[in-house]
Order: C-alpha cells, then structure tokens, then sequence
C-alpha cells in the first residue's frame, strides 16, 4: 500500500517531462524534414563545386607556403660559402656562371641553372598540406635561376631572375592540382674595387703631412703590400711649382730620430744609395765634431781631400778669391799682426803690408793672398754630413747646432724658402707612413720625397807658409759652404757641378729633396696609381644596374635597415650596393653593423659617424659620399670606426668650383683622435685644424683591413623585393612545368 | 718564603688570583674571574669587589653575568613567610618559587629539601621546565645528592647543557661530572669547542675522567697557547686536575721562566702541597739541566725537597735527599748525554797581567782611557804577536768598553786564531762591547775544535740569541755530518724544551731515518712530559714498521719516566662510566672527534682543512651550487646541438682588431668559421683596375640625377658649412 503511494508520488512529475522530449523530438524531425527537402531540391552541380572550391584554396594555401620555403631557403644559401662545390645549393648556383666560359654566359646567351625541391626538401609546407588536407596534399617545387645581362665585365657582375614553381597535388586526385609561379631579380655583384687596395688614398694637395703634434699612422697589411696614394691636385701656386712637368712633390721630412727604424732602409734606398757612413763628422776641430753627435745620422767616414775634386771639376783659384771666410782669415793671420808690429823692410811683416798696399784692399790682386788660396786648396779637407729639419731649426729658431760656424751653410734657406716654397719653412716629421713601428712597407703611390739637410765646409787646418824666405805659420779657419738660390742661375764654385762623393755633386749645404720615399721599399717613384693615369678619375667603380636598393632619403634607409639589440643598441644591416639619393645620414649612434655592400650617397649630404664596429671580421662595410664629407660626432675623444670610408666628389653643377675646399672630400675629425679599420679615400685630407681638426698629440690611424683586400665573399647576391612575375594555373594539363 | 705559603689557604690563593683578573683589561680574563668568584660570594671581599666591577663594566657577556652573580649574592631584603600548608604542596612551592625575589631563592629551597624525595623531584622538574632565568635555576641545583641522581633530574640537566647562559652551563658541566660523567660523553666534543673559555676547562676536567691523556694535552695546547688570555686562565686550573697529572705542566711553566707573582704563588702552593718524589727527581734533573739559566728553579726544587721532608714521605735529612737525588739526576743525564759529551780538558789559568809589553803595562796604569790612549792602544794591537800580550790587550778593550770600529775588526780577525783562551775572551769582551759583532761568527765558533770554545758559544748563541739558534738548529739537526748534528743536539739542550720538542717532532714527523731519531730520543727523556707521549704515539699511529716500534718504545720509555705505565689510560673509569650507558660504540667516535680538538691553532695544517667534514660538505655544496647555475645559466641540452658554436671558438684565430668592447655584439647566430679566419691574401686581378671613363661617369650621374630630378644638386637649406683655417690663410 505504502509503495503504491509512493509510486504515484513520483508519476505525476514524469509525464509532463516526457511531453518536453516528445516535443523535442518531434521539432527536429520537422527541421530534419525541411532540410533534407530543401537539399534534395539543391543542385548537385553546386554542392561539387564547393567541395572543389574549398579543396583549392587549401591547395594554393599549400603551394604559397612551398614558394615561400624555396624563398627563404634560396635567401638563405646565397651568401653562405659552406655550399660551395654542392650543385644543389644556391650559392654555388649563383656562383658557378663564374667558372662558366664566356661564350655560354650573357651577353652571348642566357645561362640558367635549376634544382628541383621533392616533397623531402620542402618539410615545412608538405607538413603544412597535410595538416590542412588530412594528409591529401604533396608539395614539389622547382627552381631555374637565369642570368639574363652582364652587369660589369670585369670583374664580371650578372643581374637576372629566378623563377619558382611550386606544385600542390592531391594524392587521391592528382588532377585536383594547383600550381604557383613566382619571379624575382637578382644581382650577383663582385664588391671589390680598385680603391680596396689602398690603406690611404689623398687626390688633392695636403699641408699637413708632417705635422709634429697631431700624427697621421698608416698601418698597412701584413702579408700582403698595401698602397697609399697621395696626390697633389690644387697644389697652391708658389715659386717652386713653376713650370713643372710632372705632379706636384710632396716632402715628407725624415725626423732621422723617430724614424730611425728606416735610415738603413733609407741609406740603402733603391733611387740612389748612399754609401756607408759615420755618425759624427769627422772633423780636426774636436768640438765640432762633438757638436755633431747626435744631431745628424750620416757623415763622410773620413775627412775628403779637396785638391782630387778641384782637379775634377772645372775650378780656378779665382773662384776662392771673393769667399769671404777666406778673406777674413787672411786679413786677420796676415795684415793686421803685420800692422801692428810696424813694417821693417825686408822683414815679413813689411813684406805682407807692401803687398796689401799694391793690391789696394782688393784681394784678388793680392800676390801674398793669393799665394794663401793655393795653399789652401792644396790642404782643404771637405767634409758633410746629413741631418734634419728637427735637428736645424724649431719654429723660427735656429738650434745650438744650427749655429755652430761650420754648420752655419744654410743660413739663407729659410730666407729663400719663405717665398719660394712657404711649407719647407716648418721644421716637421713625417707621418708614420709604413706603420707606428715603421715595420709595414706599402706601396707609397704619388710623387713624394724625403727631405733632409746637407751641412758642408772646408774645415780648419794648420800649414806652415813660406814668405820671402821666411817661415810663417798659417792656421786657416773652417769655412762653411752656403746654400745658394736655386732659381740663380750663375754658378760659382758652391753650386758648379762636379762628382764628389755619394748623391752630392755640389760643394754647397743644400736640401736633399730627390729621395722617393717609395724606394724605401719599392723600386722607386710612380707619380699615379696603379695603371691609372688621371688619379682624378678614381671614383668607386658602381654602375646604376648594380644597385639593390634604392632609397629617397637616408632616413628611408635607416628606417629599413635598422637592427635593434636587446641592450638597446642599433646595429646597421647591409646588403649589397645601396644607393641614398641625398641628405645627411647619421650613424653616429650605430655601432655596430653586419652584411656586406656599399653605401652611395649620391648627391649632397654628409655622413655622421662615431664607433661603428663589424659584427663579424667578414662583414664588409664601404661608404661612398659622393657629394660630402664624413664627419666625426662622439661623445668619446677617440672613435674606432671599421669601415672604408670614400668622399670622392662628383657633381656636375658648373656654378659651384670644384677647387672650393668645401666641394671637396674630406674627412672632418671635429676634435677626435680617429682610428679607421679599413681605408679612407678623400679628396683632401687635413689633420690639423682648430675647429675641426685631431686635437694636439692624438692621431688619425688607418688600418687597413685584410678582409677589405681579400673579402670572404668576393662575390655578393641580393634578392630583389618585389616579385616579378606571379601566376597561379589549375589546369593540369596545361601546367607550367610538367 | 716557605712560611708564607703555609699561611695562605688555598681559598685565598684562588680568591686572589681571580680578583687581580677580574680587573683585567682582557674580557676573557675577566669572564673568566667572574665565574670562579661565584663560588666565593660569602667572602665580603670578593662581594664587593663584584660590586665594584659592576659599576664600570662594559663587555656584555661579563656585565650579564656579574648582574646574575649578584642577585644570587645580595642578601635577601625580607624574610620570606611560609606557612606550613604552603611548604608542604609542591603547587605552592613552585608559584613561590617564580614570585619571591632571587635572593630569597637559597631560603626557599630549605624548604623545598624538607619535602620528601618524591616531591623534590617534582619541584625541581617543574622549575626547571618553566624558569628560564639561570638565577632562577642555580638555587634548586643544591638538593641533596639522592635527588640529583634520580633518572629525571639527570635527564632535565642534561637538557640545561645546551642553555645560552655559559655560567648556568658550567656548572651544569661540573654537577654532571659528579653526578654521571656518561651523560656528559655525547656533549664533549662541542663542549670542548664552547665558546666559552670556561666551558671548555670544565669540558676538560670531565675529559680527564674519561681519556686523561686527551684531556692533559688540551690543557698542555691552552697553558702554551699563543693567546695570553687564555693561557692565564688556564694556570688556575691546575687546581682542578690531580697533581701527578699536571706535574709535567708545571715545570714546563717553571723552565718558560719569568712567571708572574700570582702564578709563582700558585706554583709553590702547588709543589709545597703535593710532595711527590717522582717530581722531585724531575725538576732535579731540569734545574741540573738549566739551573744556571734560571735562578727561580732552585727556589722551585728546594720546596719540592722539603715538602718531601715535612710531609714524612721521605724518611731522611733534607741535606741527604738533596745530595741522593742531585747525584742520581747527574748519572741520569750522563747516561743518556755520555755518547756525545767530549772530555773537558782542564782550563790553563793564565794570568792576563803577567806581560812584558811595557807599553801595554802603561796603559793598564791609565786611571782615565782617553781617545789618545785608544789610539795607542790601536797601534799597539796592531803590532804584536804574543799570546800573553794579546790577551792583555783584549782585556785592557774589556776593561774600557772600547766598542769603535777598528777595535771590534781586531777582535774578530783574533776568533780565527786557535788558540782557546784568546778566543774565548774575545768572545766575552765581542759580547760585552757589541754583540751584533759577535753574531756572524757564532754559527761557525760553534765548531770550534775546541771543546771549551764551542760550548762557550753554544751557550752564548742561545742565551742572546736563542731565534737565530733556533733557525740554525732546523738546518743542522738534519745534517749528514755527525760534528754538525752533535751541534745540533747540543743547542737543543740550550734551548727552551718546548721549542726542542718541536723541533724533534718535526724531524720524527719527516724523516725516516731511524738513527736520527734515536739520536735525539734522549732529549725527549731527559724532559718527560705527557705531551711529548701523546705526540709520539700519535705519530706511531701514522707510520709504520720499524718506525713505528721505534716511536711505541720511545713512548713507553718516557711513560715509565714518568711513573706511568703503558696502556695506563683511566681503563677502570672509563669502562664503569661507558658500561653504565651502553656507551662503548659511541665513545670511540667521540674520542676520535676529540682528537681532533686543538687550541694550537698552528698545529692545524691545510690538509686537516681537507679532510675535516665541514670542508667537504662545504665544497660539495658549492660544486651542486656550481653545476646549478651552470645548468641554469647555459641550458647545456639548448647549446650542444647548435653548430654556430665556432664563432666563438675561432675567436683566438682572428687576430685582427675589430674595435675596442665590440665583441659584445658580434653576430654569432650567422657567423661561421670562416667569417672569422682571414683568406688567403689575394692580389685582386688587374681587371679590378679598370675603371669608369669620365664619360661614362658623367652619363652615369645624369642617369642618376634624372631620376632625383632636379633638387639633386642644390644646396640644402641646413647644409654644414666646415670653414677651414687653411681656407683663411690661403
């Protein structure tokens, strides 16, 4: 009974649920009913079409990403040396047209190299089909490069397109197919130049090669002789330029006590050696001999005997008779002794006194002088020695040594110089050209000479002079042998030519400006680089088709190829030739950059530049302002930049004189000690200057970078961005590639 | 002298001690004093003395403990009413205990000693178990010793062995010690290393029951410490260990010489109180050996005499005893000396006045030495040649104190002469007028031929500079040559013993030339001392074979010297206090770690440091540490498969400057080997050196400025205008 109840309890609630679900039911059984009535009305045809349509755009969806793969594959290999020798990588694809003979590469025709992609060589997309396909879709591909146009004959340069087909194939229906085809340009370019093989090259006159104070150290290569070539266009216009044939000299003043590492190299040179010698002028007078020490770095090892030379050259005892020095000593030896004692006749002194009073103070006609001369040249000992500009003269002041009487014979040469030839007048050193240590020979290019000092006299001797039967003692003085005017051409006895000794064929003191300072190492002096005759002519060798990338402004530029460290650095990306047509671009707060190409700035604007560093000893970096200069901006006193850097300008605007110092290449320090890894090449070069200049005691050195010389990668490829050519075929009997 | 000993109590001799320490400048000393004077508070003179120091001190470990001294001390302000219900309920005792002033605690545990045993257990627990106060714990540690020695009062002042309170601990120490020294045997080793000094000396004297030889030796490493703190602390513990056993301490102390007042009084208490004839016969022989050195041994050994006397010990005359033993001692040494004794030959007196130099005979006549008279003087040294005159002339130097220079040259070309007696005076007048002189000389005089020369200046050298003595001695006492270690062996008998000791040691300790050792073994014997035992036995246990024997029998040699006998380690003792707690397996590991307890800090050598297991964990730890962060920091699974890796690899290879701090931002991710080895250095083709015409140029830059029009070439509106200065001078 109890039960029953309790059933009852639970009825009521049940049958109105029951109604719920049968009302349910039967709602989804009218939908059911609707749809597949509407469905049996639909045409087959559609419903065919769309499953077509959707297994398509899953077929093209994995064609696109197997073109992408090859892209990124080919982007990837083009630049990376491992590949070399392995036919199915793209750098040795893009590299082989090198090794081809020229008759199967353009222009003669259209070389093309091609490699096919397998469902293996494409993972990534042929996991992407599948996963999007239930594993329904292979992806193949199929790559032809074809180099289409010589860019640069030599070294050879090609420019063409690769061209990508990507197949996306159903497995169970191989005529359910879509095919991608894509194009793009590329440019294989050599990026060595001619400039690369010069540490430093200077086409215009510089004033400030032998600067004492800020110092100019060219490191050349190792292994390999690096070259500097130094020019002298716009030369100012002094006296000494007149009427030359050749370009302008440049004198490098030997500092023999800082460069004392060359003098062997020097003496030894390969113009014109000169023979073996001491270090102190081997005088009879022993304190000229000690004032010599030190103060120059050659002298005859042993006292010359004039009377050989007089006999050689064409000499009179006439020539002597107006030299003062001789005079002097005559009267002072001979006349005035003789006046003072009083003339007795017949005895010596009244013999000398009737004697000065026949020749009435003219000393050539003076029987007692003359007799002096002769004996003289009989005893003269010549003597000369080769000393500095340091060891001379400092400012304007000539040096303890410099005064010494027997050193005195170039006296009148900065008289001369000042308007002759106003930079001889600085007592400099040369730059440290052939390393800071001296110890890395390069190629000096450009028509440039040592200059060094040549002091000379007759020196002192004592003689015993027979006068009218009598014995008289003669203790003649040095003479010092004075430079004379160049441009005079009267010759008296100090500047007739006669072979002496060594180089000199002059009695005279003179500066010895002839030795090249490239026949140190090299054979001697070659006034123009390498196979170029019009030095003015070199500019980086970069032809409008070579270049990858162009761009309006340097901002443009910096926008694209900026890499941002996580320390918050920027790095500079490069890659290939990038030409900027204008405006200023500052690197000044990059620094570091990687890749390898040019940087053209084309018209005007300059470069900023502070530390810049390679990220790799491989990576390659050269900037061309074309139209400006590089300027140093820093907050450090010294900037290390790896980079080579040209301001060669060019411009065609005819208002503007190229000859203006502004117009011209340079590399603006603006008060820092600079150091350069690679090379610099400029129009003009200055190193000391108030404002912009390298301060006191710091110095402009450039290293010249051994991978500059010999890059890893001679040869450098860059895809173009855009695609050239896109096409999408389903047709399978007509595809593109069967 | 000996009267006044009789008069202090030894109450008063450690009263006093502790009262001139407890103004030491030193913390530890007066630590030190403050725990010892706890013991004597009744005493109206230290009490105040307490108080006094209360006042001024400023260490807060000292202050701590002199405040809870006094509050125990003050005496109590009110008697404290008790009624009988309340004294009998341990409930009540206990809340009175925590209520009443400290000073009324004493009265209190009368009291508590009136309850039956039961319930003074009960009390004492459940005071220890709630006071933290170690005033408040001291007073209840004074029940009876039936209490004491119940298991659950044992156990509760086991637990108080680790309290902060060092004067609570030390006499939880001490109470243990008496009560159950085994529950003390797990706690020593780190009682013994207590930062507290005098935890550590009471650690010591529960040591000696248990292994005497471990626990001599740690008092020997704190009496010679090089820390004088401490070392003074120690001397009063000589009243804690039995006298046999520290005999060999005290003479050491008296050989170091110079001992202050406080601890020559102790001494003499020491010696006059314990007559000992096995001490007697040693400290004859020391005062034998050193007597001339130190006047003081004499006072030290006529004591020893009559203590044995008085004492009734001895049966004979104080004069007999003295003779008996002085002879004994004398054959003793000759015993174990006679092998490398020379012969003394009889001293020629000679007579320095009898000369015929009449000119020296004037100048010995001169009241007054003048600098003309050293000037003749001078010359006269300079010329003659007679013995006779010549020790005239060294004596006339001696006499007038001449130290000038040419005087010192004479005397020291005179010490190559062979002559004995010239030599010998010279080296007294050398030592007299400039001793730096004598100094160079020293170590070559020291081979005299001449027995009496070299002696001479063996005791010279060790006397005035006993440093440099040593330095040599390390070099000769290895010496192939036997004249060279007979030197040796005899400055070893000059010098302090325990410097000899050391020295012998480490010979012992390197060499394996069982000849040397035996050679110098009688040195040992002649000093017996408990440390020296200790050290050799332990030696013995680090080496093997003959040598080991060697060491063995020289040990036992001087244990028998000492009137022990081997293997006389405290066995009973130790046996009862280990059986009674099942101890016997740990305290061979305790006394190990006990072994390794040193104060001597010197004796510590890096090699300990390895193998001490503290070092090692330590290293342990940082190798994981390491290897840690190494993981951590290179997630080496990550880096291993990756081939970019030489990048940084072929860094030494490049030796091309890429600027300074540019590595930083190398690019490793693309780089690869040969990014970084330079090429072969080509010289480019001559085809690079074409280059474009000026025509071709110009067409170019047309091209160009077409296509950027016509703004190409124009100046910008905020171009940079570089003036140069040549531009204005030229």
């Amino acid at each position: 009974m109890r039960n029953i109840q309790f059933q009852i309890l639970r009825e009521k609630p049940l049958s109105s649920r029951s109604g719920y679900i049968l009302y349910l039911v039967l709602s989804l059984l009218l939908v059911w009913a609707i749809m597949s009535a509407s469905l049996s009305t639909y045409k087959s045809g559609s419903v065919t079409l769309l499953s077509r349509t959707s297994m398509q755009s899953r077929l093209t969806c994995a064609a696109t990403a197997g073109a992408n793969e090859i892209w990124a594959i080919s982007r990837q290999q083009a630049n990376d040396k491992s590949g070399k020798g392995n036919s199915l990588h793209f750098y040795q694809m893009l590299n082989v047209v090198f090794e081809k003979n020229e008759n199967e590469i353009p222009p003669m025709q259209t070389f093309v190299t091609e490699r096919f992609f397998d469902q293996n060589d494409l993972p990534f997309a042929n996991v992407l089909a599948g996963e999007i396909s239930g594993n329904n879709i292979n992806v193949k591909g199929h790559c032809r490069i074809f180099f289409t146009k010589l860019i640069r004959k030599s070294p050879q340069s090609f420019l063409g397109h690769i061209e990508v087909i990507v197949q996306a194939v159903s497995k169970t229906n191989s005529r359910e197919f879509i095919e991608i085809k894509e194009r793009r340009d590329f440019k294989t370019i050599d990026t060595r130049d001619l400039i690369d093989r010069y540490a430093l090259f200077v086409k215009d006159y510089s004033y400030d090669y032998n600067k004492t104070k800020q110092k100019l150290v060219v490191e050349g290569l190792e292994q390999k002789m690096s070259s500097a070539f130094l020019g002298s266009r716009y030369a100012p216009d002094y006296a000494a330029f007149k009427n030359l044939s050749g370009p302008t000299p440049i004198y490098f003043d030997l500092n023999f006590k800082e460069d004392e590492a060359l003098i062997p190299a020097l003496l030894n040179n390969n113009f014109a050696s000169i023979p073996k010698g001491i270090e102190e002028i081997p005088s009879a007078n022993a304190k000229v001999k000690d004032a010599s020490a030190g103060n120059i770095f050659w002298a005859v090892p042993m006292p010359l005997r004039f009377k050989p030379i007089y006999d050689r050259g064409s000499f009179t005892d006439s020539d002597f008779y107006t030299v003062k020095a001789l005079q002097d000593g005559y009267y002072k030896t001979f006349v005035e002794p003789s006046l003072k004692t009083g003339a007795e006749e017949h005895s010596l002194p009244g013999l000398i006194l009737e004697d000065w009073r026949d020749c009435g103070g003219n000393y050539a006609d003076s029987q007692v002088f003359k007799m002096v001369v002769s004996t003289s040249v009989d005893s003269w000992d010549y003597l000369y020695a080769y000393t500095d500009a340091q060891s001379l003269w400092k400012e304007d002041t000539w040096t303890n040594f410099a005064r010494v009487f027997q050193f005195t014979g170039l006296n009148d040469y900065l008289r001369f110089m000042k308007d002759y030839h106003p930079d001889k007048i600085i007592s400099g050193s040369m730059p440290q050209i052939f390393g800071a240590k001296r110890d890395k020979p390069l190629c000096l290019e450009g028509n440039v000479f040592f200059r060094f000092f040549k002091v000379a006299f007759f020196d002192e001797f004592d003689t015993t002079l027979t006068l009218g039967g009598e014995s008289k003692d003669l203790g003649m003085p040095a003479i010092p042998l004075h430079f004379q005017n160049p441009t005079d051409k009267t010759t008296n006895f100090l500047n007739r030519e006669v072979r002496i000794h060594g180089l000199e064929n002059r009695l005279m003191s003179r500066e010895v400006d002839e030795i090249p300072v490239n026949a140190l190492f090299s054979p001697g002096v070659s006034s123009y680089p390498k196979g170029v005759a019009m030095p003015d002519n070199v500019f980086p060798t970069i032809s409008a088709d070579a270049i990858s990338y162009r761009y309006k402004t340097p901002q443009e530029f910096l926008a694209n190829n900026t890499i941002l460290f996580s320390n918050g650095k920027k790095g500079l990306k490069v890659d290939g030739i990038v030409f900027i047509e204008k405006g200023d671009l500052d690197l000044s707060n990059y620094d570091s950059f990687s890749g390898q190409g040019v940087i053209w700035l084309g018209f005007r604007g300059n470069v900023y530049l502070g530390d810049l560093a390679k990220s790799k000893p491989s990576d390659i970096l050269k900037m061309w302002v074309q139209d400006g200069s590089f300027i140093i901006k820093s907050p450090k006193s010294d900037v290390k930049i790896s980079a080579s850097l040209i301001a060669l300008t060019f411009f065609s605007d005819a208002t503007r004189s190229k000859k203006a110092l502004d117009n011209r290449g340079k590399l603006v320090a603006n008060k820092h000690g600079v150091e350069i890894i690679g090379n610099l090449v400029v129009d003009y070069l200055f190193i000391a200057d108030k404002n912009y200049g390298i301060p006191d005691d710091k110095k402009l050195v450039i290293r010249h970078d051994p991978y500059l010389f010999s890059p890893v990668y001679p040869k450098w490829t860059t895809f173009g961005q855009v695609r050239t050519i896109y096409g999408v075929n389903a047709d399978y009997e007509n595809r593109f590639f069967k | 002298m000996e009267n006044s000993i009789n008069d202090v109590s030894l109450q008063e001799l450690q009263t006093n001690i502790c009262l001139e320490d407890l103004n030491s400048p030193d913390p530890l000393a007066r630590q030190y004093a403050i725990s010892q004077l706890q013991n004597f508070v009744d005493s109206e003179k230290v009490l105040e003395a307490l108080k006094a120091r209360q006042q001024i001190e400023q260490n807060p470990e000292c202050k701590n403990d002199l405040d809870e001294i006094l509050k125990l001390a003050i005496p109590a302000r009110s008697v404290i009413e008790i009624s009988d219900n309340q004294a009998t309920k341990v409930a009540d005792l206990v809340d009175l205990w925590k209520s009443v002033e400290t000073a009324q605690l004493f009265e209190l545990v009368k009291h508590v000693k009136k309850l039956d045993q039961e319930d003074q257990v009960k009390v004492f627990c459940e005071i220890l178990s709630t006071s933290t106060s170690s005033a408040q714990i001291v007073p209840i540690l004074s029940l009876s010793r039936k209490v004491m020695m119940r298991d659950e009062v044992i156990d509760r002042l086991e637990t108080l062995v680790k309290v902060e309170s060092s004067l609570l601990v030390v006499r939880i120490v001490s109470l243990l010690t008496r009560l159950k020294p085994a529950k003390l045997v797990p706690h020593l080793p780190w009682l013994l290393t207590h930062k507290n000094f005098q935890v550590r000396l009471m650690a010591i004297k529960a040591l000696h029951l248990l292994s005497k030889s471990e626990a001599i030796r740690l008092l020997n490493e704190l009496m010679f410490s090089k820390n004088s703190s401490s070392r003074s602390s120690a001397f009063s513990f000589l009243f804690i260990l039995p006298f046999n056993d520290t005999g060999d301490i005290v003479l050491r102390l008296i050989e170091s010489g110079d001992l202050p007042k406080n601890l020559d009084q102790t001494i003499r208490f020491l010696i006059y109180n314990n007559p000992d004839q096995r001490f007697f016969r040693r400290i004859t022989i020391s005062y034998l050996l050193h007597g001339k050195k130190l006047a003081a041994l004499k006072n030290y050994w006529l004591l020893a005499a009559r203590s044995l006397v008085v004492s009734g010990l001895v049966k004979k005359s104080e004069q007999d005893l003295k003779a008996e033993v002085l002879k004994a001692g004398k054959e003793f040494i000759l015993r174990h000396t006679s092998h490398k004794q020379d012969e003394k030959k009889p001293e020629k007196i000679e007579d320095s006045s009898v000369h015929k130099n009449q000119d020296l005979l004037l100048l010995f006549a001169v009241k007054e030495f003048l600098p003309e008279h050293s000037k003749k003087l001078l010359q006269i040294c300079n010329s003659i040649s007679l013995p006779e005159d010549i020790s005239a002339a060294i004596k006339l130097i001696d006499n007038n104190n001449l130290s000038a220079n040419p005087f010192c040259n004479w005397l020291e070309n005179l010490l190559e002469k062979d002559s004995p007696e010239i030599v010998g005076s010279v080296i007294d007048t050398l030592l007299k007028i400039n001793k730096n002189r004598l100094l160079p000389h020293l170590p070559i005089l020291v081979f005299h031929k001449d027995s009496s020369v070299s002696e001479k200046s063996l005791k010279v050298f060790s006397s005035e500079f006993s440093e440099k003595l040593v330095e040599k001695i390390k070099l000769w006492i290895r010496d192939n040559n036997e004249k060279i270690r007979e030197a040796a062996y005899k400055g070893l008998l000059e010098i302090e013993f325990l410097q000899a000791r050391d020295l012998i040691m480490a010979l012992v300790k390197t060499t394996s030339k069982l000849e040397l050792i035996k050679y110098y073994s009688s040195i040992l014997l002649l000093n017996p001392d408990r440390v020296t035992v200790y050290k050799l036995s332990d030696l013995a246990w680090k080496s093997s074979g003959e040598k080991r024997k060697l060491l063995m029998s020289l040990a036992d040699e001087i244990k028998s010297e000492l009137g022990e006998f081997a293997n006389e380690e405290n066995t009973s003792t130790l046996n009862s206090i280990i059986a009674e707690s099942g101890l016997r397996e740990q305290w061979d590991e305790i006394l190990t770690r006990i072994k390794h307890i040193s104060y001597d800090s010197q004796t510590r050598n890096i090699w300990d440091l390895f193998r001490s297991r503290t070092f090692n964990m330590a290293l342990a730890g940082f190798l994981i540490l390491a290897i840690f962060v190494f993981l951590i920091k290179f997630k080496m699974g990550g880096n291993i498969d990756k081939q970019s890796e030489p990048a940084a690899l072929e860094k030494g290879v490049y030796s091309y400057d890429l600027g300074k701090g540019q590595e930083g931002i190398a690019d490793r991710e693309a780089a690869r080997p040969w990014d970084y080895q330079l090429p072969k250095l080509a010289t480019p083709p001559d085809s690079l050196y074409e280059i474009l015409t000026v025509e071709e140029r110009r067409a170019l830059h047309e091209e160009l400025k077409s296509e950027v029009g016509s703004s190409a070439e124009k100046i910008p509106f905020d171009d940079l205008k570089i003036r140069l200065e040549v531009e204005s001078l030229r």
